[in-house]
């Protein structure tokens, strides 16, 4: 009765997979949308989306096909020791990278909008120890509190774009209802990495439980964040018009602060709101630094990955300190978005070939 | 379990054994086995118990050839009459009767016999062979009958001490339902529990636990419902208790529980009798103890401490609101004292503008940050509930307006603390006194420090981290292996029917499945369909 950890159901593998897309971005994604789509970000979004779905998608029937291993050790048994070896390792940089990345930018939010005066270095540590705790728990741990979380996170986003709605002006949305189509495809690489955090599945396939498909799953856990990121996307343009969003850090958290409730005891919902926020870039910040240890153990072909958490905190710190301003952040942030779609690409290629090769392992096998 | 299994090391383990086998330890030197003369067996009874003055030795002759017989019992365990009565006045006065009724005398070689057949009138005896299990049950209450010429002691129950009688629950009051509560005594709990079940597959097993105390122990489940790892775990854990004495449930607890690492109770502790056989119905196992007015029932999860047991017995949009107002309250209580922390010491703006303004002039004058008049004034409280909650019942009531209208008076008045916060401190107060179970509810008090002190550091990402925290600490926990964060974490869908909300019964069809009942239905899923049915063949 005491097993080590349970299979993860349906329910939990979405969780896993919406909370981890659903992270920092969350409050700068119309910016984001329309800084690199301009009319087009409606598009755009839906397209990237949609994009985003063909890759989970792809992913999921590469892991199908080898219910037992992650990628790091698949890739071991189709392309040989070395090359295997050295793509894993390139997975766990960029894993590792993005974990530091999230933790960078979110404090750097945290910081402008909460704390001005609290050192950058101790919400990020805070933040870092919090993570390193739930770690230890293991992928039961994690996916328990993505399951207790991702309903808060969703209910607060229903409730910004909800209660936004009353703010909406339905002309302002005209420039992005007709969109160039050029633009849009244009913006798509840079847009498809708002989605991402899909790679997870890559990861977490030894541990999900296989009597039912996933793929339906896989479906849900990308459409959640689809569909409130479109609106989110909607809302915002619908509030503030296209060029006065664009100048905006965080429109989300803009949406929050021009919401009023009558006779509430709250006056600025934005703040409550950023602390709703901390809760969804904690478990995608978690979630990413799990998968990062976990490969790391994976790919050294150890047991125990509890010490490897320990060993991996500090890297990721080192790692998110070093950038020196918002420009730089930005610009790593852009990189390591593109290394996540190379590796999504990357992902398809090997599934084209798995499928040609018709390798196949099956759960007993 | 980790510091049961560290005590697994052999010594222990004998000493187990020994224990299992009802071991009689002795700092003298007695032989144990028993002999055939009353003289030497009552001898080796009296080298435990002489120097004892509650044990009563009773010789006396048996029938015509005088055969030297011995009673011994412990004096307030045993029901004197019916020593007089059914054992006594038999074996000396009509056993004679018989003998010249039947024209034979009763010879030493089958006087065992024919008393345990003819002449102890009393329905439920036993025969021990060993000294020690006869001592065992002579210091349980029982009455050893030494007969002269047997190897074997016969044990007659006259069992009968002073015990409180049924009385309505102390700590779990309800304003609907049964009103009756447990005792200390094992055997009316258990006969409390037959009454509610007359099902035969309910199962009440018992063990003695407790290397001197041999503290009966029960554990209740229904054969065929409950999960047969859980009761092999039950078994398991209660076995591996090897302590000299257990008192209460509460000791209980403590040895069988997941983790002790934590605030939060990992089991449920109830004295309702009601609330017990709803459980075991559930597919869970009740543990009683001697000696206890409590029962633990395993496993727990969190959810089910926001359960009053009238919640089953009101309307059920009753019910669900009363829950709602559980959880409600009990977020308010964790989390309000570090929200004002936070939002007073770093967002003011959080506030509306007039709020802020009152809040503001009401502090004007206090000499202390956010952080001190908030922690002082919820050790006040704190402190006023534990002061209140040993004393007689007049007093408490004193300390309670001594406490809460003269010291929050004063307090304000001397210019200390502001209206605000002990208005704050009152409602998180009584938020917290909501829960119906009282160990949940000093864990959700507890953990308002911690989440204070993170306030006090981190503002309201302080408050967030805590959460998480929190919310980390509640989903690795597990009591008896299951998740303690059913139905949320995993969320278990037909589960939720009973969780903050409490639909009505007709919906209520499936036992929850969160702890493996082997019989998932509670009823027949859709009982009009039966119906229906049952018209159609008529």
């Amino acid at each position: 009765m005491l097993k080590k950890h349970d299979k993860l159901d349906g329910i939990q593998y979405i969780a896993l997979i919406s909370s981890t897309i659903m992270g920092v971005i969350v409050i700068s994604l119309p910016n984001i949308a329309i800084e690199s789509a301009h009319e087009g970000a409606l598009l755009s979004t839906i397209m990237a989306s949609i994009l985003a779905t063909i890759f989970a998608v792809s992913m999921n029937i590469l892991g199908n096909r080898f219910p037992k291993k992650t990628i790091i050790e698949y890739l071991v048994s189709l392309m040989g020791k070395p090359l295997g070896k050295s793509l894993g390792f390139i997975l766990i940089i960029y894993f590792t990278s993005t974990t530091a990345v999230i933790l960078r930018v979110f404090s750097d939010a945290l910081k402008g909008l909460l704390l001005h005066n609290t050192p950058l270095e101790v919400i990020m540590i805070s933040m870092l120890l919090t993570v390193v705790y739930l770690c230890l728990n293991g992928i039961n741990g994690i996916t328990k509190l993505s399951e207790l979380l991702l309903p808060i996170i969703i209910l607060s986003l229903l409730l910004v774009i909800g209660l936004s709605a009353s703010n909406f002006n339905f002309v302002r949305l005209r420039p992005v209802l007709l969109p160039s189509l050029w633009q849009s495809i244009k913006a798509i690489p840079n847009l498809a990495s708002v989605f991402l955090g899909y790679e997870i599945i890559l990861v977490v396939t030894p541990f999900v439980a296989r009597n039912k498909s996933t793929i339906p799953n896989t479906l849900i856990g990308i459409g959640i964040p689809s569909v409130l990121y479109i609106l989110l996307v909607i809302m915002a343009i619908g509030v503030f018009g296209l060029r006065p969003t664009q100048q905006m850090n965080y429109p989300t958290i803009t949406l929050a602060r021009r919401i009023n409730f009558p006779g509430a005891f709250a006056e600025r919902f934005d703040i409550f709101f950023v602390m709703l926020w901390t809760l969804a870039a904690f478990i995608s910040v978690a979630n990413f630094f799990y998968i990062s240890s976990l490969s790391i153990v994976r790919l050294f072909t150890l047991r125990n990955y509890q010490p490897f958490v320990y060993f991996l905190a500090p890297i990721v710190y080192m790692l998110a300190i070093l950038p020196q301003d918002l420009p730089e952040i930005k610009l790593i942030n852009t990189y390591v978005g593109y290394l996540g779609i190379g590796i999504s690409v990357f992902a398809i290629g090997l599934l084209v070939f798995v499928l040609i090769s018709g390798t196949k392992e099956y759960e007993n096998g | 379990m980790k510091i049961i299994s560290k005590n697994k090391n052999p010594k222990n383990l004998e000493v187990l054994e020994d224990n299992n086998s009802t071991g009689l330890k002795s700092e003298e030197k007695v032989d144990i086995t028993l002999s055939k003369s009353t003289i030497e067996n009552l001898e080796k009874f009296k080298a435990f118990l002489e120097d004892s003055s509650d044990a009563v030795f009773r010789e006396f002759k048996l029938g015509s050839q005088g055969i030297p017989c011995a009673l011994v019992y412990i004096d307030g365990l045993v029901n004197s009459e019916v020593i007089n009565e059914s054992v006594l006045k038999n074996l000396m006065y009509e056993i004679t009767m018989l003998e010249r009724a039947r024209d034979q005398s009763i010879q030493v070689d089958n006087a065992y016999e024919f008393i345990k057949q003819h002449a102890v009138s009393v329905g439920e005896i036993a025969e021990a062979e060993t000294l020690d299990k006869s001592m065992l049950m002579v210091m349980s209450g029982e009455v050893a009958l030494i007969v002269e010429g047997s190897e074997k002691i016969l044990i007659v129950n006259a069992r009968g001490w002073p015990a409180r009688s049924v009385s309505t629950p102390d700590t779990e009051g309800s304003v609907r339902g049964p009103k009756d509560a447990f005792t200390e005594s094992l055997r009316v709990n258990t006969a409390l529990l037959r009454r509610k079940c007359k099902d035969p597959n309910m199962v009440i097993k018992t063990i003695k636990l407790g290397r001197r105390s041999k503290t009966d122990v029960s554990y209740v489940y229904i054969k065929g419902i409950t999960d047969p790892n859980l009761i092999e775990e039950v078994e398991k854990r209660l076995n591996q208790i090897d302590v000299d004495e257990i008192m209460e449930t509460g000791q209980v607890e403590q040895w069988i529980q997941d983790s002790y690492l934590s605030p939060f109770p990992q089991v449920q502790l109830t004295e309702r009798p009601d609330t017990t056989i709803s459980n075991v119905f559930d597919g869970r196992v009740a543990i009683l103890v001697d000696n206890s007015p409590f029962s633990i029932i395993v496993p727990a999860g969190l959810y089910q401490f926001f359960r009053a047991p009238e919640d089953y017995y009101d309307r059920w949009i009753i019910s669900s609101f009363l829950r709602f107002l559980r959880w409600s309250a009990s977020l308010l209580a964790a989390f309000v004292p570090s929200m004002y922390i936070a939002v007073i010491t770093y967002h003011p703006s959080f506030l509306p503008t007039p709020l802020a303004l009152a809040i503001a002039a009401n502090r004007v004058n206090i000499p202390f940050p956010a952080f001190v008049e908030v922690f002082l004034m919820e050790i006040t409280i704190e402190l006023l509930r534990e002061s209140g909650a040993r004393l007689p019942k007049a007093i408490g009531q004193t300390i309670g307006i001594v406490g809460g209208i003269v010291i929050g008076d004063a307090a304000v008045r001397a210019g200390i603390t502001s209206p605000s916060m002990v208005l704050l401190v009152a409602i998180t107060a009584i938020a917290s006194f909501v829960i119906p179970n009282y160990s949940a509810g000093i864990a959700l008090r507890l953990i308002r420090f911690p989440l204070m002190i993170l306030a006090a550091l981190l503002g309201l990402y302080g408050v967030a981290l805590g959460f998480i925290l929190l919310n980390i600490h509640l989903v690795s926990l597990k009591s008896f292996g299951f998740d303690y964060m059913t139905p949320q974490a995993p969320l278990l869908l037909q589960d939720t029917k009973d969780w903050i909300l409490r639909l009505p019964r007709h919906f209520l069809w499936n036992r929850p499945a969160s702890i493996h009942p082997l019989d998932i239905d509670r009823m027949d899923q859709d009982p009009y369909k039966e119906n229906d049915n049952a018209k159609k063949t008529r």
